[in-house]
C-alpha cells in the first residue's frame, strides 16, 4: 500500500551472513543471467530510486539506500558486476559493507557513471536489458544516458527480474516470515500498551499519534530496518488510509492500523482493526473473521491465476465490503519492496507459483461495523 | 478552482515576470534532507504516491493532482488548494489540467529534478517546460509565522529526543534501541519524521546507521538528532561519554565548543554563509588541526534545511558565499574526527535574526557523561 516515506531508513542496519550468505546472491546473478542469454543480452541494468523502489539493485546488490536517493546494479552476462549509488564517496566504506559486489562507485551524475562503467566493460555497443529504466529515472539523466548509448541497442526487460523476484528462494521466505514476526508483536503491543501503560509516562496512547509512536517503537525494538504505519477510522464515512494524525480515540471508535516492517531487507504487512474500550484498545476480530478471511487466503494456491483468485475472493466478499478494499485492491507481492510483482488485481496474468510471499487484504464486516484486515502469506 | 493563498499569489508574480504561462510544482512522494519537497512547500501537504503536481497558471487558476487516488481526500482537507483530484493515469491527468486550465507554450517546472523521463517525455508533448526551482526558492527565503511556529514544534521534539538519547546511552543497550528510543520520544513530542544517525565505540570514524553493537564502558556515543514537523526540521549533534571521559576527549571537545560558540557569535542576518565554516576551521586550525578540516574526517559546518534555506542539507563551506537572511534556520555543527578522540557530534541549529543566532533548543551543547 501506498504510504508516506521517511526522510531516512534510520533502523537497524545489519547484513547477517548466516540468514542470507554470498551464495545466495551469486545464486541470483547467475539466474539472471541464464535469463539473458535466452533473451540475447549482454548487460542488464537494474535502477531503482527511492525508499520503496529501488528493489531491482537491492535483490541483486543487498545494498539499500538509506536517504531516498538511487542506486543502480550493471550486470553483464559474462564479468563482473558493478554497483553505483547516489551519495558522497566517504559512502562507499558503508556500502562496500553491505554487499558482494567489489566495484562499488558511489556518485552523484548516475548517467555518466553508468556510462563509464558500460565502457570499462566494452558494453557500449551491446544488447541492454533495462529493468526500471526509463520508468523511474529522471528526465535529464535518462537524456545523457540514452544518447550515451546511441550504439547499444537498448531492450525493455524489467520482467527478467520481477518475474525472478516474485518467486523467492527458502532463505528469502525465512527473511519474510522474520519480518513477518516483527510486525505481528509490534502490532499486538497495541491493546497491551494501551491498557497498562507505562510508568514513565510516555507509553500514552490517547490518540492516533501517541498510538503510532508506541508501535514503531515495539517495531524498532524488534530490529525493524524501515517502517510503514497508516491508520483508518472505518467507523467514519467517507474513511481512508492516511498518516496518524493528532486526533484522540473516544470510546467506541474502531481503529485500522497498517503496518509494514523490514527486517534485513524483506518486508511484511498487517493491517489489525482494534474498537476503543474505555481505557483498553480490543482487535475487532472473531473466530467467524478469521475463518473468513482464511478461506480467501488459502485460495492463493500455485497454479491458480490470480484473475481467478481475484474472482474467488470477490466472490466471498459483500458487495460493500469489495467496494470498501477496492481503492486499496486485495493485495501484491512483498520481498525487498513494500509493493512488488504479482498485483493482485482483475487483469493481471500472472499465475500464482509457489514461493510467493503476498499480502493478502480484505474488509470484512463484524459486530462493530467494517474491519480491514491484511496478512502476509507465504504461497 | 477559486483557492486563494499568499503561495499562489506570489507564485503567479514570479511566473508573470519570468513570462511563464504555468508553473508545474512536481514531488515524487520522497523526503529527502538534501532535497526538499517544492510541493510540499507550495501545497502545505506531504504527498504520499509515486507522481503528485500542483498545476498553476499565470491567471491564479491551481490544481493539484495526487496519487494514490485515495489519498485525495486527506491531501483536500488539509491544502489550501480546492481543486483537488486523485490521478491514477498521472502524465494523462497532468496534460489534462493543462488543457483544463488553459495553459499552453511556455511551462516552468520546479521539482523536475524528480520527474521521471515518462511522465516528462508526455508532458513536453503539450507544453515546453524548462526549470523552475528557483521560483519556489525565492518564495520560501523568508520563513512564515507557521512555518516558525513548526520550527519551535521541532525545537521541543529534538529536547525530548536528545533526552532519549543521553537516558539510552548507556552499557549493553543496543545501537538501533537507542534509535527507538529517540524516535519514540520525539513522535510523542510532536515529530511526525525523524532523522537519526548516530554511533557508539571508543573510536568512531562517523556517524551512521545503528548496529546490533551494545554500548560498553568507555564508549562513545554520538548522535545527530533530527525531528521533522510538517517539513520542517531542526538538529542536534551530541556527545555522550559512557564512562569518566579520558581528558583527550574533554579537551577535543572543549576545542569543539569553542570552534562552535565562535562560530555562533558570527551569526546574523546579512552576513556571508561563509563565515560559519571559516570561523570554526579557523580556530581548529589555530589548535593544530588543520589538515583534519576536510572529508574524511568532518563534512561540512553547517547547512539549512527545507525550501529557501541556504545550502539545504549540503554543505556550509568557506566557498559559501550566500548571505544568512533573516529567519533562516541554519544548524551549526563543528562535527569533526579528531586523532586522540574519534569521531565527535557537537552542535545544534539556530534562527538567524538581526541581533544574532537565535538557539532553538533547550537542551545545552556540551560532553554529557553518563555514570557507568
Amino acid at each position: 500500500m501506498q504510504t508516506l516515506q521517511p526522510t531516512l531508513r534510520l533502523g537497524r542496519d545489519v547484513w547477517d551472513r548466516t540468514a542470507m550468505p554470498v551464495e545466495e546472491f551469486h545464486d541470483r546473478a547467475r539466474r539472471l543471467r541464464e535469463t539473458m542469454g535466452r533473451r540475447g543480452l549482454d548487460a542488464m541494468l537494474l535502477y531503482g530510486a527511492g525508499l520503496n523502489g529501488c528493489g531491482h539493485p537491492t535483490y541483486l546488490s543487498n545494498y539499500i539506500v538509506k536517504l531516498p536517493f538511487s542506486a543502480l546494479v550493471v550486470l553483464p552476462r559474462e564479468g563482473e558486476p558493478a554497483l553505483m549509488f547516489e551519495g558522497a564517496t566517504r559512502g562507499r566504506a558503508a556500502a562496500k559493507a553491505t554487499t558482494w559486489i567489489e566495484d562499488v562507485r558511489p556518485c552523484w551524475n548516475m548517467a555518466e557513471t553508468c556510462l563509464a562503467v558500460l565502457a570499462d566493460r566494452g558494453l557500449m555497443a551491446a544488447t541492454i536489458g533495462l529493468a526500471g529504466l526509463p520508468r523511474l529515472v529522471p528526465y535529464a539523466e535518462w537524456s545523457t544516458l540514452a544518447a550515451g548509448l546511441a550504439r547499444a541497442t537498448l531492450v525493455e526487460a524489467e520482467d527478467v527480474v520481477d518475474g525472478q523476484r516474485a518467486i523467492k528462494s527458502a532463505r528469502e521466505i525465512a527473511q519474510v516470515q522474520r519480518a513477518s514476526r516483527l510486525v505481528d508483536q509490534a502490532l499486538a503491543s497495541i491493546p497491551e500498551g494501551y491498557r497498562v501503560g507505562r510508568p514513565e509516562g510516555l507509553h500514552y496512547i490517547g490518540t492516533e499519534s501517541g498510538l503510532a509512536a508506541l508501535v514503531m517503537r515495539e517495531a524498532r525494538m524488534q530490529g525493524a530496518e524501515d517502517i510503514r504505519l497508516l491508520i483508518a477510522r472505518p467507523g467514519e464515512s467517507d474513511w481512508a488510509f492516511r498518516p496518524a494524525g493528532d486526533a484522540a480515540f473516544a470510546d467506541g471508535d474502531t481503529v485500522s492500523v497498517h503496518l509494514g516492517a523490514s527486517w534485513e531487507r524483506y518486508w511484511s504487512e498487517a493491517i489489525r482493526t482494534y474498537v476503543v474500550r474505555a481505557d483498553r484498545l480490543d482487535r475487532a476480530w472473531n473466530g467467524e473473521l478469521e475463518a473468513r478471511f482464511r478461506r480467501i487466503a488459502a485460495g492463493a494456491t500455485p497454479g491458480v491465476s490470480v484473475a481467478e483468485w481475484i474472482r474467488a475472493a470477490g466472490a466471498a466478499l459483500s458487495a460493500a465490503e469489495l467496494r470498501s478494499i477496492d481503492p486499496y485492491g486485495l493485495g501484491h507481492g512483498i520481498g525487498v519492496t513494500p509493493e512488488e510483482s504479482p498485483v493482485l488485481a482483475a487483469d493481471s496474468t500472472a499465475t500464482i507459483e509457489s514461493g510467493m510471499c503476498l499480502v493478502v487484504r480484505a474488509v470484512l464486516t463484524g459486530d462493530c461495523g467494517l474491519v480491514v484486515h491484511s496478512d502476509t502469506i507465504v504461497v | 478552482m477559486t483557492s486563494t493563498h499568499r503561495k499562489l499569489d506570489e507564485a503567479v508574480r514570479l511566473m508573470r515576470e519570468r513570462g511563464l504561462n504555468g508553473l508545474v510544482i512536481y514531488s515524487d512522494g520522497t523526503c529527502n534532507i538534501l532535497r526538499a519537497s517544492y510541493l510540499h512547500y507550495f501545497s502545505g501537504v506531504a504527498p504520499m504516491g509515486p507522481h503528485n503536481a500542483a498545476v498553476v497558471s499565470s491567471s491564479g487558476r491551481v490544481t493539484l493532482l495526487v496519487q494514490p487516488v485515495w489519498d485525495a481526500g486527506r491531501v483536500r482537507r488539509r491544502s489550501w488548494i480546492d481543486d483537488v483530484r486523485g490521478a491514477g493515469d498521472f502524465a494523462g491527468a497532468l496534460s489534462d489540467a493543462l488543457r483544463r486550465l488553459e495553459i499552453a507554450g511556455t511551462v516552468g517546472l520546479a521539482g523536475g529534478g524528480q520527474m521521471p523521463y515518462p511522465v516528462h517525455a508526455a508532458v513536453s508533448k503539450t507544453v515546453a517546460l524548462e526549470p523552475a526551482d528557483d521560483l519556489i526558492e525565492m518564495m520560501a527565503r523568508e520563513k512564515s509565522e507557521e512555518e516558525l511556529a513548526l520550527v519551535y514544534r521541532c525545537a521541543a521534539a529534538a529536547d525530548a529526543g536528545f533526552e532519549a538519547f543521553r537516558r539510552a546511552a548507556r552499557v549493553g543497550v543496543r545501537e538501533y534501541e537507542i534509535v527507538a528510543e529517540v524516535e519514540h520520544a520525539m513522535r510523542l513530542a510532536g515529530a511526525d519524521d525523524n532523522f537519526i544517525l548516530m554511533a557508539s565505540g571508543p573510536h568512531n570514524t562517523a556517524m551512521r546507521a545503528p548496529t546490533d553493537r551494545r554500548v560498553a564502558p568507555g564508549d562513545v556515543v554520538i548522535g545527530e538528532i533530527t525531528p521533522v514537523c510538517d517539513g520542517q526540521f531542526i538538529q542536534l549533534c551530541r556527545t555522550v561519554s559512557v564512562g569518566k571521559p579520558a581528558t583527550a576527549l574533554v579537551d577535543g571537545y572543549d576545542l569543539l565548543m569553542r570552534a562552535y560558540e565562535a562560530s555562533l557569535l558570527q551569526v546574523r542576518t546579512g552576513v556571508p554563509a561563509s563565515i560559519i565554516a571559516s570561523t570554526i576551521d579557523g580556530m581548529l586550525a589555530d589548535a593544530g588541526f588543520a589538515e583534519y578540516c576536510r572529508p574524511p574526517y568532518m563534512r561540512t559546518r553547517g547547512h539549512g534545511f527545507g525550501v529557501g534555506s541556504v545550502a539545504p542539507g549540503a554543505l556550509i563551506d568557506a566557498e559559501t558565499d550566500q548571505p544568512l537572511l533573516d529567519r533562516q534556520v541554519v544548524v551549526v555543527h563543528p562535527n569533526q574526527y579528531l586523532p586522540a578522540t574519534g569521531y565527535l557530534a557537537c552542535g545544534e541549529t539556530v534562527l538567524v535574526t538581526p541581533g544574532g543566532a537565535e538557539r532553538l533548543a533547550k537542551t545545552e551543547t556540551r560532553l554529557y557523561v553518563n555514570e557507568v
